[in-house]
């Protein structure tokens, strides 16, 4: 790619997201609306967006007060991701005012980055030179969003159902095998024929298979992994908790088996702090350990193990553990995000 | 040089044969003392309570938590680049021998975003990650020595040290915590003279090896003080996780770098010494012997070390997909694992969790530790060799 005049200035290729700010802003150059899943970059002086592929046209420079710089071109790069937690620009409130629209009407959004530098309009693009501010026209009607594939407000569905493909990497880790030992399909056609009466739903984490049960049936599903002389899972590599806020705490069992090299992953989801599920200890001793530390942590309790006393945490003379639990999400210390797909509860 | 304990021209003191030493049926009493978590002998802030008869281990119960410092929860904080800035706590969980634990968070994290590593970066982290097992190692042969009565060794191992610490400090400008491993990469290509002084320390290693054996491996006390102690059976080791020296003391020959191979060290050539009774001194030899094998790594790695780039194609602002991946290592205490669980959108991991194999080992002390002198719970302690920043995060 051609390299900017200036030696100066350099700036990334970005992305188009729903939650981009700059979304439904026009470009200044050819005067289309920026959709979701273009390539745009920012001025450095006048932050203005504009379509990558515009920006090259005018010569590594910004149409808007002609500062130059060259776009930072990184190979097999998606492209830089949008800020996190951006609101959607209101409409009307960073409009930059198309000075002389002359194809002012929105465009359907479009997915792909080639389609939407394509759909330059020939008249708008001879508009080179436009009055754009960031405080907008007053009295001029703001152009109409285009709508992203999930209606407006949310940022997708709750229930953790991915975003809309826009023009990224499809979301999810990419699969591999694990080296060295068996291949997930097999582990999971295992997992199915030992397990398969306690209704388990079966995922991929990367390079294991991943086997989520009813917390209630966990102590017989790790009896089986262990026992079943198809899994033979001896080995109890990890046992986690995770807190997912508003729909429960999960407690991950990461398995390995010594005699058939092969590794699984185990979950079981209760509803939230306070709950209970059964102990694996009577399966694998070392779980014991693991379970007292995940217990106190996210205050949740293994039924039928033998010691449960908090182990990292200070207890004060009632036995409680003095702080309380602290991986539970809701003891922040993070800045405030707004709601998204676990379903983080509104912070004060 | 290894010394062969069953060569029977080497006399150690085996109290059932002697002729003066018998058991006599003392009146002894019981009581229950405190060790710790001051204690020069309990490997950093760890408490046991022991109940003893007489000087015989009834129960321990350990107390494990003064170096808490919630290094999971801490590494979900980080508003901008949270993921980068998480390596920091694997630094200070091992901190005798911070590489592997740094390697092991950024496999997981490479491993979560489809992230590219160049090999020179690649074969750069394996010697930073020999080198840091070395350096643990060699840390726990001065503070075993230590344990069982003699201090010398402690003062040779420090030497060793010393030298790989000079050597950390050329590479990552920090002699403990270097924070130098990055997701796709290394943060910086390594000093011009790497190669040459990656090969002086290698034959100090060699030269320290030797001395190591010559000082303690044959000395009849220390044989009698740790032969025999703190025995765990394979199978129970099985059950209670254990993983490291420690299993492959009682003789399953568990390592992860061979079992489920990451990174390169499917291409070196190197042995995995493996026990056959399971308690302190085969303990001591496998690490020592294991420090000959990482010198042996880290000559071929440094010999097929290839020029390029150091850092792959990771976004500065890396948000990897939505999704969850546990990546395991061997570390110089055993199975140490790392559990990301990313949500997609934010610059900080959503859960990071810690699988240190110290923190399972030590389930192990109940079952080394009753029925012994207390002496002899000490050196069990020293032969799982804890240290209490992993065990506690």
């Amino acid at each position: 790619m051609t390299q900017g005049a200036s030696a100066g200035a350099a700036i990334s290729l970005r992305q188009t997201l729903s939650s981009s700010k700059w979304l439904g802003q026009v470009c200044p150059r050819c005067g289309n609306i920026i959709a979701e899943g273009s390539q745009v970059v920012l001025c450095p002086k006048c932050y203005t967006p504009q379509h990558a592929q515009c920006w090259r046209d005018a010569g590594n420079a910004c149409a808007n007060d002609g500062t130059t710089a060259r776009i930072i071109e990184r190979p097999g790069r998606p492209g830089a991701a949008g800020a996190a937690g951006d609101t959607p620009a209101a409409p009307g409130t960073s409009d930059p005012g198309v000075a002389a629209p002359t194809s002012p009407a929105p465009r359907a959004p479009t997915p792909s980055m080639d389609t939407a530098a394509a759909a330059v309009d020939p008249a708008g693009a001879a508009q080179a030179t436009r009055t754009a501010t960031a405080g907008g026209t007053p009295g001029r009607p703001a152009p109409p969003r285009p709508v992203p594939g999930a209606a407006g407000a949310g940022r997708g569905a709750a229930g953790g159902t991915t975003r809309p493909a826009g023009g990224r990497p499809p979301a999810g880790p990419q699969e591999q095998e694990a080296r060295g030992l068996r291949p997930k399909a097999d582990v999971r056609r295992r997992l199915e024929g030992a397990l398969g009466d306690l209704d388990p739903q079966f995922g991929v984490s990367v390079d294991e298979v991943t086997c989520t049960v009813p917390p209630e049936h966990i102590a017989e599903a790790a009896r089986r992994a262990k026992l079943h002389q198809e899994l033979r899972f001896d080995y109890l590599r990890c046992l986690s908790g995770v807190d997912y806020q508003a729909e429960g705490i999960e407690v991950v069992y990461h398995l390995f088996s010594t005699r058939l090299l092969h590794k699984c992953v185990l979950k079981a989801r209760i509803s939230g702090e306070g709950e209970s599920l059964p102990s694996v200890t009577g399966v694998w001793a070392g779980a014991n350990w693991h379970e007292r530390e995940t217990a106190e942590m996210f205050n949740i309790r293994f039924d039928g193990h033998p010691h449960l006393e908090p182990l990292l945490l200070e207890k004060d003379d009632q036995g409680r553990t003095v702080p309380g639990p602290i991986l539970l999400k809701r003891f922040r210390l993070r800045p405030k995000e707004p709601p998204g797909i676990f379903g983080f509860p509104e912070e004060e | 040089m290894a010394i062969d304990i069953s060569d029977p021209s080497i006399d150690t003191l085996a109290p059932t044969e002697s002729q003066i030493v018998e058991e006599r049926n003392l009146e002894t009493v019981e009581m229950t003392i405190n060790m710790g978590p001051q204690h020069p002998s309990t490997h950093g802030v760890f408490r046991m309570v022991l109940a003893l008869a007489g000087e015989r281990v009834q129960q321990v119960e350990p107390f494990i938590g003064y170096l808490h410092r919630g290094a999971e929860k801490l590494g979900e904080a980080g508003d901008v680049e949270g993921y980068r800035k998480a390596v920091i706590w694997l630094d200070r969980t091992d901190y005798l021998s911070v590489w592997p634990n740094e390697h092991c968070y950024m496999l997981c994290l490479e491993k979560l975003a489809g992230l590219q590593v160049p090999e020179r970066a690649e074969y750069i982290r394996v010697i930073l990650s020999e080198l840091g097992r070395i350096n643990s190692h060699a840390m726990f042969y001065g503070a075993f020595g230590a344990d069982a009565g003699a201090t010398t060794p402690f003062m040779y191992a420090f030497a060793l040290r010393e030298e790989l610490y000079s050597l950390f400090e050329a590479v990552g400008g920090q002699r403990m915590f270097p924070n130098y491993f990055r997701p796709g990469g290394l943060r910086e290509d390594v000093p011009a003279d790497f190669v040459a002084r990656v090969g002086h320390v290698v034959d100090t290693g060699y030269r320290a090896c030797d001395e190591f054996d010559r000082l303690l491996s044959g000395n009849e006390i220390f044989l009698a003080r740790t032969q025999g102690i703190g025995v765990v059976s394979a199978e129970r080791a099985i059950d209670l996780g254990l993983s490291g020296p420690v299993l492959r003391a009682a003789g399953m020959p568990l390592d992860v770098r061979r079992v489920e191979p990451y990174s390169l060290y499917d291409r070196f050539d190197f042995d995995v010494p493996v026990g056959t009774r399971g308690d302190c001194y085969e303990r001591y030899l496998i690490r020592l012997q294991e420090i000959r094998q990482s010198l042996g790594i880290v000559e071929q790695a440094i010999r097929d070390l290839p020029a390029g780039p150091i850092m792959g194609n990771a976004p500065k602002a890396l948000r990897p997909p939505k999704g969850d991946a546990y990546q395991r290592i061997e570390n110089a205490r055993g199975d140490f694992g790392v559990y990301i669980v990313s949500d997609g959108r934010s610059a900080a991991p959503y859960r990071v969790k810690y699988r240190s194999p110290c923190f399972v080992n030590l389930q192990g002390l109940n079952d080394m530790v009753v029925g012994a002198y207390v002496a002899d719970a000490v050196l069990a302690l020293g032969s799982i060799d804890i240290v209490l920043g992993e065990v506690d995060r």
